[in-house]
């Protein structure tokens, strides 16, 4: 498109350049836009056809690797499900999202039109955004989802992943709530407010660290704090560069004010969440946080954590997301990725997940929608004193904000209070 | 038939040649990368002026330099002093030999890792200390990982690269230096002196050249600076990494940028190298 604009916007000599600049315009606009008109078309089938063609293929799944609870769940109860489809499931451990999305860039930028090696992803907020800016994602097939229809069409959550319109171009998968761990047996109330957290911080210096953002928990704690810290002048979801402007330097000040009270004065930070999950586990602080609550337990089960750890979530709320599945354009098995996005909606599928002693993500469907057996399946889940339950979590929880924030916020850290430490 | 000498030379740098080639081919690439948009297509050179605006790059740099360098020459005079010490023995060359080539085939990513596990605040050493009574915690204990000095990132690469130094070393001390020493022993020359006027000037080659590699591994790697490092400043690798996987698409240009930066100084110590090499070369064998 980009390039047709420019050629025929520009200013014609004489016939023959016009000529020549036509056709050479429309030899790049149908080179460029060959594999991708192809790869935009929605799948024009129905969900039997979609099915007999997913069978025999083999979907490369990419998803963080270091969540020993969805490695499981994928391994013991999706690819055995999948298999009844004729499906096998391939699980890619990824260190983070990001390098999924540039895997499938790299192969766009190859001409990779189709046959890319990424078929699936676990994907959301800034990831999902970066992809539609670059038009890697298949859209327009999630209404042809048998399992759709256990969805609330009416909830926000799930038509914007992080303030980007979803447009039908990823399937919802779990829900996730930001929140602070601490061992009950030395802190035994943990503070209740966001105001309380920032108190206490500075009363009990070097206890109390963040990961570095760009680290997905580090960020989403400087979201946190910003919408905390912005109580008479609310954040607006969508960003724009003077409202980064009028907020951002409170949030600095905020944080700077914080920092010499931080673990090691705040002249370093642990590098990602896995590393203040170290911190707190050797003591060396005394707390930690996470945007899966639901991961507690099993840190818990593993040892890695005290079995005094107990997960708690200010008065004032916490940030909440949904995460989704995407499927690349250019993905070699859509079909089967498609097929294996619907199996992942069920109800079978949800409840697997969220059932406690497996990954204990929460569940994307709406409770009203569901058949009576599985309300009742739901409704009988526990949740394990570690952790808390979703409705608890997401008290108060507030939307993400666009992911056009993150950027900003993450760079405006890294100048602002990283660099004048 | 057999083959001409010239055309046998070629075949045989041939391999070397082709990794010449494909190291330069990415380095071309990344050049490209660095003068586009994040999708890679246009050309700009906003990228490099946005590292000459960024106060960060001049501190990561100079961070960069200082861990290439101070490993470097802490590398070449442990190995010096190590090699020296054992040269007079066959058997504790042998020693020497064993414990450098098993200290070499740790990968660079294990030992950043155990000396992560050695050195943070609550690690082995931390926690002897604390048993000792020395220090209340870990917060007593010294900030040797993640800290403002790139202490352990240091003692990490010293561990690695000086057995790399001492093995080049003692290939290049062969007995024919041996026999020099032992002559101008005779002639009366003192430690120092033989130091000076024999062994240094014929180990020159080779500890150049085992520099030369140290310096421009411990510049552009990865691994000890990310896992053992601070979050600022930051080596350039670090840098150029997370902005290569950051989430804008506008970041790829600097990270390349940053790809292209290391590049030009290491070809650029490599240059001095070669030119000292020379020298070194001229002033033995004379013009």
């Amino acid at each position: 498109m980009r390039i047709r604009t420019r050629h025929t916007g520009r200013p014609a000599g004489s016939g023959t350049a016009l000529a020549v600049g036509t056709v050479v315009a429309g030899l790049l606009t149908a080179a460029c836009s060959g594999p991708g008109t192809s790869g935009a078309e929605p799948p024009a089938k129905d969900w039997a056809q979609l099915r007999a063609d997913a069978k025999g293929q083999s979907v490369n799944l990419f998803m963080f690797g270091g969540d020993k609870g969805a490695n499981s769940y994928i391994d013991d109860e999706v690819a055995p499900a999948a298999k009844k489809l004729g499906i096998t499931v391939k699980r890619v451990p990824v260190a983070d999202t990001q390098d999924a999305v540039q895997k499938i860039l790299g192969d766009q930028r190859a001409g990779k039109g189709s046959g890319g090696a990424v078929d699936l992803v676990w994907v959301n907020g800034e990831n999902f955004r970066t992809g539609k800016q670059a038009d890697l994602w298949l859209c327009g097939y999630t209404g042809l989802m048998p399992n759709q229809k256990y969805l609330d069409g009416t909830d926000p959550t799930l038509a914007q992943d992080f303030g980007t319109p979803v447009d039908d171009c990823e399937t919802p998968w779990s829900r996730a709530q930001f929140a602070f761990v601490h061992d009950s047996a030395k802190l035994a109330e943990p503070p209740r407010t966001m105001g309380a957290l920032t108190a206490w911080i500075k009363e009990n210096p070097g206890r109390f660290t963040y990961p570095a953002p760009p680290d997905f928990t580090g960020s989403a704690f400087v979201r946190q704090l910003l919408l905390a810290g912005a109580q008479d002048e609310p954040v607006p979801p969508a960003y724009s560069k003077k409202a980064y402007e009028t907020l951002a330097p409170g949030l600095w000040k905020d944080l700077n004010v914080l920092r010499s009270a931080l673990w090691r004065q705040g002249t370093t930070y642990p590098r990602d969440q896995a590393a203040l999950n170290d911190l707190f586990a050797n003591g060396e602080v005394d707390m930690t946080m996470t945007y899966n609550p639901a991961e507690v337990p099993a840190l818990v089960d593993k040892g890695q954590f005290p079995p005094s750890a107990r997960v708690f979530v200010p008065e004032d709320g916490t940030l909440g997301n949904t995460s989704y599945l995407a499927v690349p354009k250019n993905a070699a098995h859509r079909e089967a990725a498609l097929v294996l996005s619907d199996l992942l909606l069920s109800p079978e599928m949800q409840y697997a997940k969220a059932r406690p002693g497996g990954w204990g993500a929460y569940t994307v469907l709406d409770q009203e929608q569901l058949p009576e057996k599985w309300r009742e399946k739901f409704a009988s889940l526990t949740t394990p004193e570690t952790t808390l339950p979703i409705e608890e979590l997401s008290r108060n929880a507030r939307p993400e904000l666009s992911g056009d924030w993150v950027g900003p916020l993450d760079k405006g850290w890294k100048q602002e209070v990283a660099s004048t430490s | 038939m057999p083959m001409s000498p010239r055309w046998r030379g070629l075949l045989l740098t041939a391999p070397a040649l082709a990794l010449v080639a494909f190291a330069g081919g990415a380095l071309l690439l990344a050049g490209r990368g660095s003068l586009a948009d994040g999708l890679g297509r246009g050309w700009s050179l906003s990228a490099y002026a946005g590292l000459l605006r960024d106060p960060a790059f001049a501190d990561s740099l100079l961070l960069s330099l200082k861990i290439a360098t101070l490993s470097t020459v802490a590398s070449a005079v442990l190995a010096l002093a190590v090699v020296g010490a054992v040269s007079g023995s066959r058997r504790g060359r042998a020693a020497l030999e064993t414990a450098a080539r098993a200290t070499l085939a740790v990968p660079h990513l294990l030992a950043a890792a155990a000396f992560a596990l050695l050195l943070s605040g609550s690690g082995l050493i931390s926690r002897l200390t604390h048993a000792a009574g020395w220090t209340d915690g870990p917060a007593d204990f010294p900030a040797l990982v993640a800290g403002s000095a790139p202490s352990a990132v240091l003692l990490a690469y010293v561990w690695k690269e000086a057995p790399f130094v001492a093995i080049m070393l003692l290939a290049a001390y062969t007995p024919a230096v041996r026999d020099l020493e032992n002559a101008v022993r005779t002639l009366g020359a003192g430690r120092l002196r033989r130091l000076r006027h024999v062994t240094l000037p014929l180990l020159a080659p080779a500890l150049t050249e085992a520099c030369l590699l140290v310096f421009a591994f411990t510049f552009a790697a990865y691994e000890a600076p990310a896992l053992l490092g601070a979050t600022v400043p930051r080596a350039l690798s670090v840098d150029a990494v997370e902005l290569y996987r950051s989430v804008e698409l506008d970041d790829r240009p600097a990270a390349l940028a940053l790809a292209v930066v290391i590049g030009l100084v290491i070809a650029l110590v490599a240059l001095a190298a070669a030119a000292i090499s020379r020298r070194l070369l001229l002033a033995r064998t004379g013009p």
